[in-house]
């Protein structure tokens, strides 16, 4: 019998294999009459489009509607999905100490992660951290944290990570929102169209850095228990 | 005619003495508050504040924060309206407010390098518009 995580991670793969139909909004904004026979798409339609078809194939017609009404804001929609439909929180950064973009956000968001299981207000259960050091001939190393020598390498966590089937995934507070699958990010371009419009890529070299992943409570059950933060 | 040059150099110290600090807002960027993760509670998140997210790609918004004192904040936003047809984003915040944020963030002191940046915005808000 078939549950939520295989219907999503099956409209993932049709819609990311299939769309010729769709545009990314904004470039459908810059040339309205141009792009007129094209559904409008972006980060957060592509994972409302997919989650709600989830809720619907499993019968919940209701989650499918609250999800759409929630979705404007990516954190808001993770923080229901947690808090109403039991789905655990993974807090993810590749190297906690020397971020590539030498952002003081990733080391941020890490700090708050361990202290208050959080990920801006998005309730964690899991942090996996670590899986692709910064090495120190890279110019990005020890410019945020200068006293910290190169991190320790976890590749337990992630590689636990890689066998979950589906989640939504959100990054810089939802300024960026993806679907996750099997260690590779699925993400839609709004100013593209054909080929450029979907991307997928390696969790493992995500642009991003830092973010969150919240995923269905017997995907979750995939994670190695060292992965598990403890704050409550 | 003496007389009456002296009286307009009194008029003139007495009038600057009893002038208030003629700036009663500051302009800093976004990432003066530090890292969006705290910043975001005090100024909103670091994206246009007319859309509900941001581009799929890393990029820098050129937000614009005004911090203002001893005026209203309807004033202020006159001042610096949002206009999202030019990109023009600001985030508004009360001088005492802003204060209150930097000194909590700084004696947390969760990062060193975020710590000093929080210092100097400190220190250029008092600069600029005075301290209470």
């Amino acid at each position: 019998m078939k549950i939520f995580s295989d219907y999503a991670k099956e409209k993932l793969l049709d819609l990311y294999n299939n769309h010729d139909h769709e545009v990314g909004s904004e470039l459908k904004k810059s040339n309205p009459e141009k792009y007129k026979s094209y559904e409008s798409t972006d980060c957060i339609t592509y994972a409302l489009n997919v989650i709600s078809f989830a809720f619907k194939s499993i019968g919940n017609n209701e989650a499918a509607k609250r999800s759409w009404g929630l979705g404007k804001h990516g954190t808001e929609l993770a923080k229901y999905l947690v808090n109403h439909h039991g789905w655990k929180g993974v807090y993810i950064n590749p190297d906690v100490n020397h971020p590539l973009d030498s952002d003081s956000e990733h080391a941020y968001t890490s700090y708050l992660a361990s202290k208050k299981c959080e990920y801006y207000k998005v309730p964690l259960e899991y942090k996996v951290t670590n899986y692709a050091i910064t090495p120190k001939t890279n110019p990005a190393f020890g410019k945020l944290n200068k006293s910290k020598g190169v991190t320790a390498l976890n590749t337990i966590d992630i590689a636990s990570l890689e066998f979950v089937k589906f989640g939504f995934g959100v990054s810089r507070g939802g300024r960026h929102t993806w679907l996750f699958s099997k260690g590779k990010i699925y993400e839609v371009h709004w100013d593209e169209i054909g080929a450029n419009l979907y991307e997928s890529s390696s969790i493992r070299a995500f642009p991003w850095l830092s973010g969150a992943i919240v995923v269905p409570s017997e995907q979750a059950a995939l994670i190695v228990a060292s992965a598990k933060v403890k704050c409550r | 005619m003496r007389t009456i040059i002296v009286s307009l150099f009194l008029m003139a110290l007495v009038s600057c003495a009893s002038t208030p600090p003629q700036s009663t807002a500051y302009i800093l960027e976004y990432k003066d508050f530090g890292p969006p993760v705290i910043a975001s509670d005090l100024i909103g998140m670091d994206w246009w504040q007319w859309q509900s997210h941001g581009d799929s790609r890393p990029k820098e918004y050129k937000i614009k924060v005004v911090v203002y004192k001893n005026t209203e904040l309807i004033e202020i936003e006159k001042l610096y309206p949002v206009i999202p047809s030019e990109n023009q984003d600001y985030r508004y915040v009360d001088y005492h407010d802003a204060l209150k944020y930097l000194d909590q963030h700084i004696s947390e002191n969760i990062i060193e390098k975020v710590a000093n940046k929080l210092i100097d915005t400190k220190n250029r808000i008092i600069r600029s518009i005075g301290d209470e």
